[in-house]
């Protein structure tokens, strides 16, 4: 689906509508709510996340021209003809983030639901204890919700309301690692690749192009079954391997505008060397997009794991998954009639992906002045 | 134009290759080879070293590539060790299903998609376009799986109104009246869940794309002349908001191919996904390895066939 990013660009045209109905706030409010639903609307603009004073509010109410800016983005340490000291001070893009997402009661809602859910699966995971869970009792075989099982059990006669806890924690824990390899190592790839160009770039993206093409979920499932161990570490690793080629990419398109901007040549011009540049200047600028790529992959990651183990491919059942309480549902008389089973693993799977998928589209509007609440 | 096309077919053959020598290295890792299944406990230990030297197996790894290669091209994908058949005839069964799977998801998908994005497009921020948004933002958080075991619980057990498994119902004769209904009814909750949730993207980018278009001077021109309404969007909006759509619908069709395997296991549909899951659990590798091969094959085509059209549709493609 990244690839029709690229196409997706919203014009200026559109919102040329929403001026119409800019002096009535309710309306508006839908127009925006209902933008945060477009996911592959990227802002138009080089940088998005470029530094915003007070003043660009009045930009915001639908005026076309966005090009003026008034304060320069980090880094802009060499412009000789603007002294730096007298501009305002700009408003770092995680400051607008966290602005963005506590203006959006949607979102706000989403973060204190998924903050609850995690505290509450990772703290009482300290005291429930899994080997007891995962034991085996053949007298409490498929009971339905009674008081001494709160969410009734499964054909093994375990507890399905512990095993939900330690399922919603593995899936995040695992949803939280891959994101953070395939993301971290996405990062330096596009980068690299968009910083540096050229030929460079011509390779890596052919490499990119190639692993995107690839049956993803079958390569995971040959590499889960032919590795004769694996941990939550390696289990991650395996799926990272295949899912950093969408935020190098979107990394890279970014870096190669950046490149362009006058900051960038003005401090080469000044002799600061490529890392230099690279880690002080042209990283502050895309923290923003990393956070918003980063949290929209979680979503979809979790989903992902869930995937794997209900195929059957994830850990085995003493380490439960969301995924493996959703994949007794295969069995027909579990669907059917044991719905105490599956249906809270597949809801919890729901809300956490809606959760985390709201803070992110709303993260995601804090990137475009045009689109923000706050 | 040809000069792209060219381009882009030259960086398709490496992408074969590499993904040629992945899927032989992952063979290589798996437990097991041609003799393995066929080995019986009183052969002598020399019977089998002389039956491997017949057979390459000892040879260097790119020998028994080359060989790999230039078997397939002679139509020689191999034997399933479990099945004890060419692993061709069994990838053989199972293809036309998915493929009548396929079909029916996608006619749906762009059935249901293009009015929908069509009209939330259209009359953007009325009651029915928000209906339609709010559904497709659910319909990005909410994995195909979750949906397929919904559907199937809802409509297949709970009311009853369609079959919960299989292809076809048994005992029927194949090219009757009574079987391709059959087949058809079975089709219908499996492709209703891959499509429900397929179309969500379908329905966003033609939304976003005809907001944009309509804003455009031509419409307006358009309506200056006196064209009708639904003329106006039926003709001048949706041919221009729908070029990025018909751009991708190789990348469409290849991703409706890999994802079906979750809805062909809920459904115990015998589908290629379903045989590759299968065949993992049998550790029947070498028809695993076939289909993966199959699915990396498809999936560059699918991918070379978009571009091309992308180039033919946006000129803007071929000046690189």
């Amino acid at each position: 689906m990244s690839n029709r990013n690229d196409l997706n660009q919203n014009s200026g045209a559109g919102r040329r509508e929403e001026d119409a109905n800019k002096d009535k706030a309710r309306l508006r409010q839908q127009e925006l709510d209902r933008r945060s639903t477009e996911s592959g609307d990227r802002p138009r603009d080089g940088d998005p996340f470029e530094s915003h004073t007070d003043d660009d509010h009045t930009y915001e109410k639908g005026d076309m021209d966005m090009t003026v800016k008034a304060d320069l983005p980090h880094g802009a340490s060499g412009h000789g003809a603007l002294d730096s000291k007298n501009l305002p001070r700009s408003t770092p893009g995680w400051r607008i983030i966290i602005r963005e997402v506590i203006a959006d009661k949607l979102a706000l809602f989403s973060l204190i639901i998924f903050t609850l859910i995690t505290a509450y699966v990772f703290g009482l995971t300290m005291f429930l204890d899994r080997e007891e869970i995962v034991m085996v009792d053949l007298f409490a075989i498929n009971q339905p919700p009674d008081e001494t099982f709160r969410l009734g059990t499964d054909y093994g006669g375990r507890d399905i309301f512990g095993q939900l806890i330690i399922g919603t924690r593995n899936s995040l824990a695992i949803g939280i690692l891959v994101t953070l390899m395939s993301v971290g190592f996405g990062i330096v790839y596009g980068v690299v690749s968009g910083y540096f160009g050229g030929r460079v770039d011509n390779i890596m993206m052919r490499i990119v192009d190639f692993f995107m093409v690839l049956p993803f979920l079958m390569i995971v499932i040959v590499f889960v079954t032919i590795s004769p161990s694996y941990d939550i570490f390696t289990f991650s690793f395996m799926m990272a391997a295949f899912l950093w080629t969408g935020t190098a990419r979107l990394i890279r398109s970014l870096a190669i505008q950046e490149r362009e901007l006058d900051y960038i040549n003005a401090s080469k011009t000044l002799g600061s060397s490529h890392g230099k540049i690279v880690f002080t200047q042209l990283m502050p600028n895309l923290v923003g997009i990393i956070i918003v790529n980063g949290t929209l992959s979680l979503a979809a990651n979790i989903g992902i794991e869930s995937g794997l183990s209900f195929l059957g491919f994830g850990f085995p059942e003493d380490y439960p998954s969301l995924g493996t309480l959703l994949a007794y549902a295969i069995n027909s008389q579990t669907l059917q009639h044991r719905p105490w089973i599956w249906v809270p693993a597949a809801i919890m799977i729901l809300v956490l992906m809606l959760c985390v998928r709201n803070i992110g589209e709303a993260m995601r509007r804090a990137g475009d002045a045009r689109q923000r609440q706050a | 134009m040809l000069k792209f096309t060219i381009r882009r077919l030259l960086i398709t053959f490496p992408q074969l290759v590499i993904l040629s020598v992945l899927v032989f290295i992952m063979g290589s890792m798996m437990p097991g080879d041609a003799l393995s299944g066929l080995i019986d406990p009183s052969i002598p230990a020399e019977a089998i070293q002389a039956r491997r030297e017949q057979l390459g197996l000892d040879n260097p790894w790119y020998i028994q590539y080359r060989d790999w290669i230039f078997a397939m091209f002679q139509g020689d994908f191999g034997t399933s060790i479990f099945h004890q058949r060419p692993v061709m005839d069994v990838i053989g069964d199972r293809l036309m299903n998915t493929v009548w799977l396929s079909l029916f998801s996608t006619v749906l998908i762009y059935l249901l998609g293009l009015p929908l994005g069509l009209v939330s497009g259209r009359y953007n921020d009325s009651l029915l376009d928000n209906a339609i948004t709010g559904y497709t933002y659910l319909g990005f958080a909410t994995p195909q799986f979750i949906f397929g075991l919904i559907i199937l619980w809802i409509f297949g057990y709970n009311l009853g109104w369609f079959p919960t498994g299989g292809s076809v119902a048994p005992g029927l004769e194949p090219g009757s009246i009574d079987y391709i209904l059959s087949k058809i009814n079975h089709l219908v909750l499996p492709s209703f869940a891959i499509a429900l949730i397929g179309l969500v993207g379908t329905v966003q980018y033609l939304r976003s794309g005809i907001i944009e278009t309509k804003q455009k001077d031509f419409i307006i021109l358009a309506r200056a002349k006196g064209v009708k309404e639904s003329a106006v969007y039926n003709k001048h909006v949706f041919r221009n908001s729908i070029l990025p759509i018909a751009a991708f619908f190789g990348y469409e069709i290849v991703a409706l191919l890999g994802g079906s395997i979750f809805i062909e296991m809920i459904y115990s549909y015998p589908g290629m996904g379903r045989l590759f899951l299968d065949s993992i659990s049998t550790r029947d590798f070498s028809v695993a390895n076939v289909l993966i091969l199959f699915y990396g094959f498809l999936a560059i085509v699918g991918a070379l066939v978009s571009d091309i059209i992308l180039s033919i549709v946006d000129p803007r493609i071929r000046i690189k």
